[in-house]
Order: structure tokens, then C-alpha cells, then sequence
């Protein structure tokens, strides 16, 4: 199977050099490794019911009342499950070095805040334990649960802090972030580091935080951001749609100027309801990426939070259900006018 | 040739393509072609768009329905229930178009006996509705050959007996309870699977089914293990270990591994509530954690073990 593959690549591209006793290797171990959806699921569950009871026989046992017994304890656990990690390849160990290296994050909080240590120190500490594992360990569970400590603790900084206007800035960050990332897959292969394999968990974990933090300020009243910067992030949800629809319609290569107009004018129609809810935006952007780069995971994850920001967003509106069925129906009518227009140059 | 993004990956970090070469690559063989953007474009807004029209006119009418004459809202509901059905009669041909029509019609009767229960104040309770709502479609359901439609039948079943326990049988003991459930859901799953070797039935349901009956016989075991009048139990205990037992040499035989997965993880935790109702100090959790841990990295190994011996034969 792989040996076709490599012999297509050589036939594709006649002058390139290939490493192929290595590729081979590492098909092998993946092979060997290739589990099914119900083993993913047991290590998971495993994994985390570990982690709970481990966490609480260090609560009774009373570990947990020396500060520095928890801190070395932690550091240890964490080093440990990153290494142990590294060093075996072997998706059994998965199960334990998950629940380890989760184990080790809380025990080191918990031990910081006993200490009576500034929570923004917590914080970047939590900042710092994501980044150093993302350069030691480069597997696809671990590093993706360390940029999610990473993303935490920025977002957790801001909650803390009560600089809720920095949402905003944090999700057209991530919003632009994860654009770039999605279009340029083939740059951070090209690199050859450990970018190379950091970015497969990394373009999840995007969309992971993206969805979130979208949920965050779905929730009524939860978050009020200021005028400006809910205007400016509405505008860079937009023009963030917009220009994914620009990338597919040129790979579509939709260039008559009839179908362009038209196209034109539904997509500004649709970005339009960013300054209404940018959720919505954000998850539609979120599935037309996914479904650009083929990923069936992305996909689903996206697609499910399309509708539940939907359902959310009509159940919370103050209107009459006048409004909300008129609105609704419009919508309909314009996702139908693109769908004949889309039809028709499918036949045509 | 099909490559996937790990592929792509693996090759390009062990050679020498240029950016360039992969751009080109991932766009010809990975990303979506612009003959897939139009199918999925098409079903999307088609889907998308129906969907916000239907709840649109929907909303419309519930915005009107204090003001409807009581005629008219069941009138209208009675004419959809028709009109769906009539609809899964005449394409009959077309089995999955007429099954989603039939499904349909089985939700709307469910809207109906609601409404009915609304307007004439019945004094119906909770299960009087879900008892109506199950017998009236059955005879849809045994006629159909769809399994979500089957599915929403089982779950419907399932409710009725836990309304009836809640607001009729409320005198009824926690073990028969569980032993009625557990009777009820284990024959269902042994009908399924008796049927099976009959019919054509979706891989999915059944999975769903089995998970259903495992699941509802674990946590029946633990609550009995957790019961302070545990002895009440014990034919419960007997009763799931028999079906246990039952459904593996099922699995065995049918080389089934989501079986074989599942009673396991049923039996890991049941030992794991046995360990924690002797919880006296904290050295239980850390015996929990590592059992957790083997037991967990055992079934993997087995499940692996056992894919190996029965799949791998090409």
C-alpha cells in the first residue's frame, strides 16, 4: 500500500529523493497502532477515570497538604509522561501517559495555589508547562491538550483579570490564526520539524478554541463586549468569510461574470449576518475550511456547532416568533437562491 | 491513488519536495475536488435552506397558535399525519424516502396526542401520553424496515416503563425495577439478534442495541453493589452475568468485538464499584487508579489480539 504510494510520488516528481526504509518504518508502527474508534474511546475513558482516582487518593492521602510534596510530585508525573511518551511509541502507553500528564497539570496548580501564589503567576506557569511540552513531545493526544493548556490560560487570563474586551482580540487572532493554517498545510510540511508533525493536533485544537470561545459570547448576557471591538471583531468575521468563499470560488473557477455578481451578492448577504451573530459566521467559515482540506472530524464537529449556535441564538432573541419565523424564512429563501444558482451551473 | 494529509506528511518530511510540490500535491490529491464542492454545495444550502423555510412556517404558525380554533390545530396535525403517511404509501418504492416519511409521521403523532392532551385537558399523566403515543404506531414500526425508526420505537418503550414506574408503580422496589428493565431490554437484544442471522439489519443498531442492554445491566449490578439491601439483588447479579456470559459466546462465535469490548468494560467497572464501596481509606483509590490503568491496557491488548486473529486473514 505505502510502496504504491511512494512509487506514484517518484513517478509524479521523477527527481526527488526519497527516504524510503524510513517511511516505510514509520508505516509500519502507525499500522501496528492502528486502532479502532472503540480502543480510542476505552483509552480515553481509561485514561480519565484514572486520572480521578489517582487525584483522589492524593486529596485523602494528604499529600495534598504539602505545597512542595504536590509541586515535585507534579513536575515529576509531567516530565515523566512526556518522556515516557517520546521515548516508546506505543499507543497502548497512551492510556497512561494521558491520564499522567493530566494528573501531573492539576497536582502542580493546586500545589502553586496552596503556595498562596499570584493567580496570573498560576497562569503563565500553566502558559509555560503547554509550551515546553509542545517542544518536547510532539504526539498527536499530548500536543494537542498542551495548546489547549496554552489557549486556556491565555483566555483564563483574561477572565481573571476582567479584561473581557480581550476576548475579542484573542478570537480575531485565532480566527485569522487558524485561516492561515488551514490554507497553508503544505508550508509547515515543507519546514521538515517538529512544526511538521505539531500540525495535525494543533489545526484541531484551533478549531477546538475558535468553537469555544464563539460559545463563550453565544451565551446571553454572558459576555457584553464594548461596541467597538464587537463591531470589529463582526467585521473581521466577515471579511474572514469572505475571503474563504473567494478561495473556494477560484478553485471552483467560477469566473463568468454573471455567476461571479451573483455569487458576489449572496456571500456579502450571508457575511452580513456577522453583526448579528458572529457565531454563526464563524461555524459556517469553520465548515467550508473543513470540508476544504477533507477532514470528516472537523467536518462533523463544525456542522453540529453550526446548528447548536443557531438553536441557541433563536431561542435567546428577544423578538416576537413574527420576527424570528420572518427572519428565518429569508434565510431559507437565500440559501435556496444560491442552491438554483449553483444547480444551474452545475448543469450548465 | 488516495492519500490522506498523514501521508502526505510522512512523505514530505522524509524527502526532498518543495513547498511548492506539496501545495501541488495536497490540492490534487487530498483537498476537495471543485466536482465534490458542487454536490456538497448543492445538498448544503438545499438542506440549509428547506430547513430554515420548514421552521420558519413552523414559528409562523406557532406565533398564530393561541388565536387558532382548537378544529384547526388538530386539524392541521391530522392532515400532516395523512399526508405523510399517504406520501410513504406511494413511493413505497423508494424504501428510504418513505421510511423517513413514515418516521416522520410517527414524531407528528407524538405532537398530536400533545396537542389533544393540550386543548381537552384530559388529565392524562406523562405516561398515559407516552403509553398512547407507542401504541398507536406500533403497527408503522413492525411493517417498516428501518432501524432509527425501530430505535425511537425502543426508546419510546423504554420511557412508558419508566413513567409507569415514576407515577403508577410507585410502590415498586429499586430491584424489580431493574429486573423488569433488564428482562425487557435483554429480550429485545436477543430478538435483534436472533433476527440478524434472518434479515438484513444495519451494523450501527445493532451496536446500539447491545451497548443499550450492557449498559443498562452494569448499572443495574452497581446500583445493587451500592444498595444497602444489596441481597435484594442477587438474582438481578445472576441474571446480567447470565446474559454476559450468553452474549460472549454469542461474540465469540460471530467473531463480534464490540461485544467482547463492551461486557468487559461492564466487568471493569463493576469491580471498580466493588473496590470503592470497601473504600475505608485513600490507599483504595490509588489500588483503583492502578487497576484502572491494567485492566484497560489488558482489554486494549485483547481487542488488538483479537482483531488480529480475526480480521487479518487477507
Amino acid at each position: 500500500m505505502i510502496k504504491d504510494k511512494i512509487l506514484k510520488i517518484k513517478e509524479l516528481f521523477p527527481e526527488t529523493e526519497l527516504n524510503e526504509s524510513k517511511i516505510i518504518g514509520i508505516y509500519k508502527i502507525e499500522q501496528q497502532n492502528n486502532l479502532s474508534v472503540t480502543i480510542k474511546i476505552l483509552s480515553v475513558f481509561g485514561g480519565l477515570f484514572a486520572t480521578l482516582a489517582f487525584i483522589a487518593f492524593i486529596a485523602i492521602s494528604g499529600i495534598w497538604d504539602s505545597a512542595t510534596a504536590l509541586e515535585i510530585i507534579g513536575f515529576t508525573i509531567i516530565g515523566f509522561a512526556l518522556f515516557l511518551h517520546k521515548k516508546v511509541k506505543n499507543l497502548l502507553l497512551d492510556t497512561f501517559s494521558i491520564s499522567a500528564y493530566l494528573v501531573g497539570v492539576v497536582l502542580v496548580v493546586f500545589g502553586l495555589n496552596s503556595m498562596h501564589i499570584s493567580e496570573n503567576t498560576i497562569i503563565f506557569i500553566v502558559f509555560l508547562i503547554g509550551v515546553i511540552s509542545l517542544i518536547i513531545n510532539q504526539s498527536y493526544i499530548l500536543s494537542f491538550i498542551a495548546f489547549l493548556l496554552l489557549e486556556g490560560s491565555v483566555l483564563f487570563y483574561f477572565q481573571e483579570n476582567h479584561i473581557k474586551e480581550m476576548l475579542s482580540v484573542f478570537i480575531i487572532v485565532n480566527l485569522i490564526l487558524t485561516t492561515f493554517i488551514f490554507f497553508n498545510e503544505a508550508f509547515f510540511y515543507s519546514l521538515k520539524n517538529k512544526l511538521t508533525d505539531l500540525y495535525a493536533p494543533v489545526r484541531v485544537a484551533f478549531v477546538v478554541v475558535l468553537l469555544f470561545s464563539m460559545s463563550i459570547i453565544s451565551i446571553k448576557n454572558n459576555v457584553i463586549l464594548p461596541v467597538l471591538y464587537q463591531t470589529f471583531l463582526s467585521l473581521v468575521v466577515a471579511f474572514t468569510f469572505l475571503y474563504v468563499v473567494y478561495k473556494i470560488a477560484v478553485k471552483m473557477q467560477i469566473k463568468d461574470r454573471k455567476s461571479v455578481f451573483i455569487l458576489v451578492i449572496i456571500a456579502l448577504s450571508i457575511s452580513g449576518i456577522a453583526f448579528f451573530a458572529p457565531q454563526i459566521i464563524v461555524a459556517l467559515t469553520l465548515i467550508l475550511l473543513s470540508y476544504y482540506v477533507h477532514s470528516k472530524m472537523l467536518f462533523v464537529l463544525s456542522i453540529l456547532s453550526f446548528l447548536l449556535f443557531i438553536g441557541f441564538y433563536y431561542y435567546n432573541l428577544d423578538e416576537t416568533l413574527l420576527y424570528k419565523s420572518i427572519v428565518l424564512m429569508a434565510l431559507g429563501l437565500l440559501f435556496l437562491s444560491f442552491n438554483i444558482f449553483i444547480l444551474k451551473k452545475a448543469n450548465a | 491513488m488516495h492519500f490522506n494529509n498523514n501521508d502526505i506528511k510522512i512523505i514530505s518530511k522524509n524527502s526532498n519536495l518543495q513547498n511548492e510540490q506539496i501545495s501541488w500535491l495536497l490540492d490534487k490529491k487530498v483537498y476537495t475536488k471543485p466536482k465534490d464542492w458542487y454536490f456538497f454545495l448543492n445538498y448544503f444550502s438545499l438542506s440549509i435552506g428547506l430547513g430554515f423555510l420548514a421552521t420558519g412556517i413552523l414559528f409562523f404558525f406557532a406565533y398564530n397558535w393561541q388565536d387558532l380554533h382548537k378544529f384547526i390545530k388538530l386539524g392541521i396535525l391530522e392532515f400532516l399525519v395523512v399526508v405523510t403517511i399517504s406520501a410513504g404509501l406511494y413511493w413505497h418504492k423508494k424504501p428510504i424516502l418513505s421510511n423517513i416519511l413514515i418516521t416522520v409521521a410517527t414524531l407528528l403523532t407524538g405532537v398530536l396526542f400533545a396537542v389533544f392532551g393540550q386543548i381537552y385537558q384530559t388529565g392524562a399523566n406523562a405516561y398515559d401520553f407516552f403509553k398512547g403515543w407507542t401504541f398507536a404506531v406500533s403497527l408503522w414500526v413492525l411493517v417498516s424496515n428501518f432501524e432509527p425508526l425501530w430505535l425511537l420505537f425502543i426508546a419510546l418503550i423504554n420511557i412508558t416503563y419508566f413513567m409507569f414506574t415514576k407515577q403508577i408503580a410507585t410502590d415498586w422496589s429499586d430491584s424489580t425495577y431493574f429486573l423488569i428493565l433488564l428482562l425487557l431490554n435483554f429480550s429485545v437484544t436477543g430478538m435483534v439478534l436472533f433476527l440478524k442471522q434472518k434479515f438484513q439489519i444495519a451494523t450501527w443498531f445493532i451496536k446500539v442495541i447491545t451497548a443499550y442492554a450492557i449498559l443498562a445491566g452494569t448499572i443495574a449490578v452497581i446500583t445493587g453493589i451500592m444498595h444497602r439491601r444489596s441481597e435484594n439483588f442477587l438474582f438481578i447479579y445472576m441474571l446480567v452475568l447470565g446474559f454476559y456470559l450468553l452474549l460472549n459466546w454469542y461474540a465469540v462465535k460471530q467473531k463480534n468485538i464490540w461485544i467482547i469490548a463492551l461486557t468487559l468494560s461492564g466487568m471493569i467497572a463493576i469491580f471498580i464499584s466493588l473496590l470503592l464501596k470497601r473504600a475505608a481509606d485513600s490507599s483504595i483509590f490509588f489500588l483503583t487508579g492502578i487497576f484502572t490503568v491494567i485492566s484497560v491496557t489488558a482489554l486494549i491488548k485483547l481487542i488488538l489480539f483479537l482483531q488480529k486473529k480475526w480480521y487479518d486473514k487477507r
